[in-house]
């Protein structure tokens, strides 16, 4: 009788639409903090340092490291979403999530409680390169066509993305007798005592051929990893969207 | 029952309080850990001696400058490895002071070092009070594959300003910037815009569709409802908006700054400090740890080859140092940052005369021995101490000898 009601029942029934939505709305928002916390956990360790400070991202390691580091569980998320309910937002829903994370964590800790300047460790954003590989799956529809041209929209968007933000710490200034970037200098002045300038793993290694151009190679070299990446955490991010985990045995 | 419960909440509520005083009491270091180091790190690797600190109490905006040297001690102790890279560094709980100058050996230095042994290293910093508290800071002398030596260290206090602080440095294109904000709106407008974009994809697909029926008509593998032309039209928008935002703004950022250089990267090479005239040589033949005396105790050979009489003055080591009250002029300095251990004891104590060859028993006893936890040094790999003895004569002139790699045996009894 009372379903009856509710099934007649015009008020009724936008009413329970509108709680859906909130539901929806609480659960969305329960998901993606999840997910960030999953996407922080890998990326954090992934990345590390060249994430953190404006003097480690550099045109070697920055864009291989990063692009790595994010897609690992980016493309599961991305998988998960498709698989079960064709939505290409996996990818976008983790960065949006660890964009925001990242600066409340750097503002709290590394600037509330140590000091160092926002502008020293502000993080990198790939908000931009997860929209184009989600936008990627939605508009092909083909997991290979998504291995490829979303593992190379993610990589291609990345470094481009970021030097709009890191573009003016690389002008030259002159100090301690040398010729340094403002990064560098951000770098020796706000003094990191645990981290000496040695573990700054930036700029060294191979790939000098390409008239010195590293930061080419290094990016087309991130796409093709990440292909690979694409293809095994799809795969992991399906195995865990099977029902067997929750299945009585 | 009820009682008891709300004794128990009183209780946690007691204890919460009090841990929370107890933590916040302590939210700063109040130490910069030199005794948590081994032994052997502090001993026998690099020495810091004759270090000062220019001021303990500063107001924001004022520097302080530090000065001393680094004696990397001849012989590496096999089982850490010896890498030749090091960098002078400072140690403080975040940059409460900023670091504007590092000389080395007369020359500024910005990098890590190529480092060699036995070498000695002249520094200096200078520092600009940055943030007002106490705070302890102090030099240290980072070595690749293994970490930071610790050098002395003392508590600064920093004053407030009227004035704000800021680090201000002129680019090579003429731009004077404040690095304690410079690019910061930019970054932050950008990221915003990004999140603003993200949350307007997610917003489309999450808010504005309905997710639990999507889960079944996938499982059903119902393509066509789930996805539509009208989907497909927005979601090819959103790439186009994607690439031009992107790409566009990696070109007006080139034309914005089209002179950058890449972040630098390199190792210094220091040339070594002119050679001091050597007046003494100095050997040690045996070395015994008194574990209940807390007494460091060892023979020494010792050749004045000078013209003067000398006196052995003192001996230091991991920034304990031990002095000699019969050699003249020869108080503790009360702006010394090491840590005093007490008075060195040497039998016989008379002035080595020029030309003489004699044996010295030198006995450093003190508790400084634990407090600094030094006495390790016989429960370690390789028992084994080094440090610094210094010499000197009535002119000032003075002989620092290295002791390093030295066997020493304990006395439990």
């Amino acid at each position: 009788m009372q379903t009856q009601t509710i099934k007649t029942s015009p008020e009724l029934q936008k009413e329970g639409l509108e709680v859906g939505k909130r539901i929806q709305f609480v659960a969305w928002v329960i998901i993606g903090m999840t997910v960030t916390v999953g996407t922080f956990a890998s990326q954090s360790l992934l990345e590390g340092d060249w994430s953190f400070w404006i003097d480690w991202k550099d045109r070697r390691y920055f864009p291989i490291l990063g692009v790595i580091s994010y897609m690992l569980m980016l493309v599961s998320v991305q998988a998960a979403c498709w698989i079960k309910a064709r939505l290409p937002v996996g990818m976008t829903l983790c960065a949006v999530g660890i964009n925001l994370w990242q600066w409340f964590e750097r503002y709290v800790n590394w600037w509330g409680w140590f000091s160092y300047p926002m502008n020293e460790l502000f993080p990198e954003t790939v908000i931009p390169c997860a929209i184009a590989a989600d936008c990627v799956l939605l508009l092909s529809r083909k997991l290979l066509l998504t291995y490829l041209f979303g593992a190379y929209a993610f990589a291609l968007t990345f470094y481009p993305a970021n030097w709009v933000m890191i573009a003016p710490f690389h002008q030259p200034v002159e100090a301690l007798g040398q010729t340094l970037s403002i990064a560098d200098y951000i770098g020796f002045s706000y003094v990191r005592s645990a981290i000496p300038e040695y573990l700054r793993m930036i700029e060294s290694g191979t790939l000098r051929t390409f008239e010195g151009g590293a930061l080419g190679p290094a990016i087309f070299f991130s796409g093709v990893v990440g292909i690979f990446i694409y293809a095994i955490f799809w795969w992991i991010g399906d195995q865990c969207t099977r029902n067997r985990w929750v299945k009585k045995i | 029952m009820k009682i008891k419960n709300h004794y128990l909440n009183i209780l946690i509520l007691t204890s919460t309080v009090i841990i929370a005083i107890i933590v916040s009491s302590h939210l700063y270091a109040s130490g910069i850990g030199e005794r948590a180091q081994e032994a052997i790190l502090r001993m026998r690797t690099a020495q810091f001696y004759d270090v000062r600190f220019s001021s303990n109490h500063l107001k924001v905006g004022e520097d302080l400058v530090v000065t001393g040297k680094v004696m990397i001690l001849p012989i590496w102790p096999h089982e850490l490895g010896f890498s030749g890279i090091g960098y002078i560094n400072f140690f403080e709980p975040g940059p409460r002071l900023i670091r504007k100058e590092t000389v080395v050996n007369g020359q500024p230095v910005f990098s890590s070092m190529i480092i060699k042994l036995g070498d000695t290293y002249d520094f200096k910093e200078v520092l600009t009070a940055r943030r007002p508290g106490t705070w302890p800071v102090g030099v240290t002398m980072n070595m690749k594959d293994i970490g930071p030596i610790v050098g002395p260290s003392i508590k600064v206090t920093i004053d407030p300003s009227s004035s704000p602080f800021t680090n201000t440095i002129q680019t090579l294109t003429g731009q004077t910037i404040n690095l304690e904000n410079y690019g910061l709106s930019r970054a932050m407008g950008w990221s915003f815009l990004w999140v603003v974009l993200g949350i307007g994809w997610l917003y489309y697909w999450l808010i504005l569709k309905p997710t639990a029926p999507r889960l079944g008509l996938a499982f059903l593998e119902k393509e066509d409802e789930l996805v539509t032309k009208q989907d497909q039209r927005f979601g090819f928008l959103f790439l186009a908006i994607v690439l031009v935002l992107v790409f566009g703004g990696a070109f007006i950022t080139s034309k914005q700054f089209p002179i950058v250089v890449p972040l630098q990267k390199t190792f210094v090479r220091i040339d070594p400090l002119p050679k001091e005239p050597t007046f003494v040589e100095a050997k040690v033949s045996k070395a015994t740890y008194y574990v209940q005396q807390r007494s460091l105790d060892f023979d020494l050979i010792v050749t004045n080859k000078g013209n003067e009489k000398v006196y052995l003055r003192r001996f230091q080591t991991a920034n304990v140092a031990f002095l000699n009250p019969a050699a003249p002029d020869n108080q503790w300095p009360a702006d010394s940052p090491e840590v005093n251990g007490g008075e060195l004891q040497i039998t016989p104590n008379e002035p080595i005369l020029p030309g003489e060859t004699k044996q010295l028993h030198v006995k450093a006893q003190g508790a400084a021995w634990e407090v600094e936890r030094l006495s390790t040094i016989y429960k370690e790999s390789a028992s084994r101490f080094g440090g610094l003895i210094f010499f000197g004569d009535a002119a000032g002139n003075r002989n620092i000898i290295a002791i390093a790699d030295q066997f020493v045996v304990p006395v439990f009894q």
